[in-house]
């Protein structure tokens, strides 16, 4: 008879040998040939890819199809202000921008080999015009006709001059050009384009539901390889739903995953990987907004009065805010709603900066003195009242701690209260204080300031987003994402925004037609720039090596970008 | 008979009024909460992606109809009950469109009750047997040692012993696998290499409850055998000469089966809540998982769906108990 005791030890040999690598096999590709990139997308759809359907959207950016499959016609390096031919060779207007021609790049193909050609773009375009419901579909609103007189060229003809249309192909433009040979047999709302059909450098090997994962493979008959002469270096790509961060951290330093996801790996975990082993990579780099004050609500009391906002602009600390900023080392402080990129530097227009940059300074000492100009003088109990002598409380919107805008809100808080200016701070997520923030019931926001200038390198969308078109009465919920948040209504603002509207981005005139918006834009001050956004996106070289990091800024770290797999074209094995 | 036929009818019928009033009370306070799941959706893939999703006002519109969402909230009640009572039906999921609410929750179903219900039972099975020793042999080393252990494993939240057990023995000791239910890979279905992935793989999740189970369920079972030692017939059956065995089979168990029946009945609404945890935590792919990222994103329909199956389930549970009341304790039948 077999003791007890012997089966016991034979059991625990069993599971010590069974142990030496418990995450290799949770991952059925060899480990050395795979980047494993982390997400914190719950995969709510997990095996659709149709972007022309809101609810496909969440498969898209957390699985990788975002990333490593779709791609867009052109892009631009941000780390270098190059502009990326990709699927198309370029383009050119008419003399008043009513028409735009569209040339496709020869060679390229969807990953089942049929030609991506200017049939897909007509077809896609003529989608969203016949079904205005569609995600996107409001990038042919301008768009009358579109032709394709061969398979490599297009005709986009508008309705109103639109000399920026082109944008709308560029990389998180908002248009996806879909297959049409696939798309035009399917219903479009249900379509799951599963595995997708794309053209990009990565191809569905599995996917594991039960697991959250999603394997990529390089796809050996990739176009971008033979015309670009592009070859991407890890055979495989796995994108994977974090753990919550304890275990993540554990998981990082025992080389399970070789890019983290700054969203929700936070910098002291950053910090506390330094110390656990040497294989931590950091790249920190200006994400494409800056943050601070994103939009005073310029239809509510006291912020409706451009006095006010600009009074108590001066309790915004820069300096204080760069130094001990929760996401990186460091950050660095500005005047301008977008980052210091290559592509964005010219729009910082001297005459502008020369004229609003010494007055967007912290002085508390100047807030009081134009608070009590303005009228806002203190009462008897040391807080400040309305010029007609009625108390205010100011409130204060911003996310949940963590986030920066969390910090900035609280400390402009205790600033505003050692003026007498009574204060309170409330947090945004979900439901309940979403809907008040959304309907008008705060005062000031804080939190990331403009997406629109970076990407397109056009302050033009910048302008425009905060013209009264978008702002919508108090009570009523604002449904324009970051346009209208501050419900300012201007009417030169207005002009502005209809003159660069129909200019030419290009147009050596457009400058100064900026200079005269921006100039505008200080004067009403609806927001307020403090310090650029900084993401430390931090990899691991033990199995790979050649990140984009400082002194190889090679492209834009962030691995959650669309444009990420030109990253992986770059990175080399460590031969581990 | 027909008495206890009755008694049982009566508390099928209370127990489907309460399953009804509980799952509307629900409804609404999930409807009627500010938050538009639509709009909610559509900023958060501006605001991760920087991205500018371009959806007119009409795409909001017939996004929002396809799902009800467009319609007053008891307009939205009563479609939901008309499609639930006849068609069992808990309508299309938003986040997993255009899977069905209940295919979704269905898929994910089988994770959670297989882990659940062992870990439940087999929580509850050890606490009462080894509260039974602890409190049979009071004052022995054993118990000295055991009974502020347990005591200090009652209070760990489930899912700080979650986290405490997969930073050890996956990452410390590195012997068991740190997430999921299976190894990616295996064919899902009757074979051993898939069974013994899923058993591996669900030794560190069960542990997280049974750990904190068996000790807050071995220190009630302690009180209560050290209350029956003190009895007359106690003291009868020693005199008697009863071996301890028969002493605890006979007596000591049969009279804490009752209130540890009805102290599980009532302990599975935490219990259920506590092991959606642990599965978000390990990357479970049960419904803890689901109902998480359903909360955050608004999806209606699952969140309800869950909710209905998780109060169908626990009243279950509780009537399953009451029935074996009578059995248990034979002055319930003859009263």
């Amino acid at each position: 008879m077999v003791r007890p005791r012997k089966v016991l030890v034979a059991l625990v040999v069993l599971i010590l040998c069974a142990s030496s690598s418990i995450w290799a096999q949770n991952l059925p590709v060899p480990r050395n040939q795979a980047v494993v990139v982390e997400t914190d997308q719950t995969y709510q759809n997990l095996n659709v890819a149709n972007p022309l359907w809101p609810a496909g959207n969440g498969t898209q950016w957390g699985s990788g199809w975002h990333q490593v499959v779709s791609e867009w016609d052109w892009y631009v390096d941000y780390a270098t202000g190059e502009r990326r031919l990709w699927r198309t060779t370029g383009w050119e207007y008419n003399k008043d921008f009513t028409q735009l021609t569209w040339h496709v790049r020869k060679g390229v193909t969807w990953n089942d080999g049929v030609p991506y050609t200017a049939q897909d773009i007509v077809y896609t375009m003529n989608l969203y015009k016949n079904n205005p419901d569609l995600s996107g579909a409001s990038m042919s609103n301008n768009v009358t006709s579109v032709t394709a007189p061969d398979d490599y060229t297009v005709i986009f003809k508008f309705k109103d001059p639109d000399p920026r249309w082109y944008q709308n192909m560029r990389m998180w433009g908002g248009n996806y050009i879909v297959a049409k040979h696939i798309y035009e047999k399917v219903d479009v709302r249900t379509y799951k384009n599963w595995p997708p059909v794309e053209t990009g450098p990565y191809k569905l090997l599995n996917y594991y539901p039960d697991q959250g994962l999603y394997i990529w493979q390089a796809d050996p008959n990739w176009w971008g390889t033979k015309v670009m002469g592009v070859t991407m270096g890890p055979k495989y790509i796995v994108f994977r739903k974090a753990p919550p961060p304890d275990l993540d951290l554990q998981d990082f330093v025992k080389g399970n995953v070789d890019a983290l996801l700054p969203h929700i790996f936070p910098y002291s975990l950053v910090q506390a990987s330094m110390k656990q082993w040497t294989h931590t990579v950091t790249a920190p780099y200006m994400d494409a907004v800056s943050q601070g004050i994103m939009g005073f609500n310029c239809a509510l009391t006291p912020t409706n009065d451009v006095k006010f906002r600009w009074a108590i602009q001066y309790l915004l600390d820069r300096p204080k805010f760069a130094k001990i900023y929760p996401m990186a080392d460091s950050t660095a402080v500005t005047m301008w709603p977008w980052p210091a990129w290559q592509s964005d530097l010219k729009w910082e227009v001297p005459a502008v900066q020369q004229k609003y940059g010494p007055m967007l300074r912290y002085d508390p000492a100047e807030a009081a003195k134009e608070l009590d100009a303005a009228g806002y003088k203190k009462g008897s109990d040391g807080l400040r009242k309305l010029p007609d002598g009625k108390p205010f409380t100011l409130i204060l919107w911003c996310g949940a701690s963590p986030d920066v805008g969390f910090q900035h809100a609280n400390d402009f808080a205790d600033e505003c209260r050692k003026i007498g200016v009574d204060t309170v701070v409330k947090v945004y997520g979900q439901g309940w204080t979403d809907q008040q923030a959304y309907k008008g019931e705060g005062n000031v926001g804080f939190d990331v300031l403009d997406i629109y200038t970076a990407f397109p390198g056009d302050p033009f969308q910048f302008i425009d987003s905060w013209t009264s078109k978008f702002a919508k009465p108090l009570g009523t919920v604002q449904t324009s994402g970051d346009r209208g948040r501050s419900r300012l209504q201007d009417p030169k603002l207005d002009a502005l925004a209809d003159k660069m509207r129909v200019t030419n981005p290009d147009d050596p005139s457009y400058i100064g037609l900026v200079g005269q918006a921006l100039d505008q834009w200080y004067a009403d001050l609806p927001g307020v720039p403090a310090v650029e956004k900084t993401f430390v996106q931090t990899f691991s070289d033990l199995y790979w090596t050649n990140w984009p990091t400082i002194g190889n800024w090679y492209e834009v770290p962030y691995q959650w970008w669309p444009s990420s797999f030109f990253m992986y074209a770059k990175i080399k094995p460590t031969g581990k | 008979m027909k008495k206890l036929l009755l008694y049982m009818l009566r508390r099928v019928v209370l127990y489907i009024v309460i399953l009804f009033l509980a799952l509307t009370a629900f409804f609404f306070v999930v409807h009627m909460g500010p938050g538009d799941p639509v709009l909610k959706f559509l900023n958060d893939m501006q605001s991760r992606y920087g991205y500018n999703t371009g959806t007119t006002e009409q795409g909001l519109t017939a996004f929002k109809a396809k799902f009800g969402l467009d319609q007053p909230v008891g307009i939205r009640y009563l479609r939901f009950m008309e499609q639930l009572l006849l068609h069992g039906n808990f309508g299309p999921s938003m986040t997993r469109y255009p899977s069905n609410a209940q295919d979704v929750i269905l898929q994910a179903m089988p994770w959670t009750l297989g882990l659940l219900v062992v870990a439940v039972l087999l929580s509850w099975i050890l606490g009462m047997a080894l509260g039974t020793v602890l409190g049979w042999r009071r004052g022995s080393k054993f118990e000295s040692v055991a009974t502020p252990v347990s005591l200090v494993f009652s209070q760990i939240p489930v899912y700080l012993m979650a986290i405490l057990l997969a930073t050890l023995f996956v990452y410390v000791i590195a012997i068991f696998p740190g997430g999921y239910a299976y190894e990616a890979g295996l064919k899902k279905g009757f074979n051993l290499a898939f069974i013994v992935s899923v058993l591996y793989h669900a030794i560190l999740p069960s542990l997280s409850m049974i750990f904190v189970y068996v000790a807050g369920g071995a220190l009630s079972q302690r009180a209560m055998v050290i209350n029956l030692l003190g009895e007359d017939y106690m003291k009868l059956a020693e005199a008697k000469g009863l071996p301890g065995r028969t002493i605890i089979n006979r007596y000591v168990l049969r009279n804490t089966l009752l209130p540890q029946s009805t102290a599980l009945a009532l302990s599975l609404g935490g219990v259920v809540n506590g092991f959606f945890l642990i599965e978000w935590i390990f990357r479970y792919p049960g419904v803890g998982q689901l109902l998480v990222g359903s909360i955050g994103a608004f999806d209606y329909n699952v969140i309800l769906g869950i909710a209905v199956i998780s109060m169908v389930v626990v009243l279950l549970a509780n009537l399953i108990i009451e029935f074996l009341y009578p059995l248990i304790d034979p002055r319930i039948r003859r009263g």
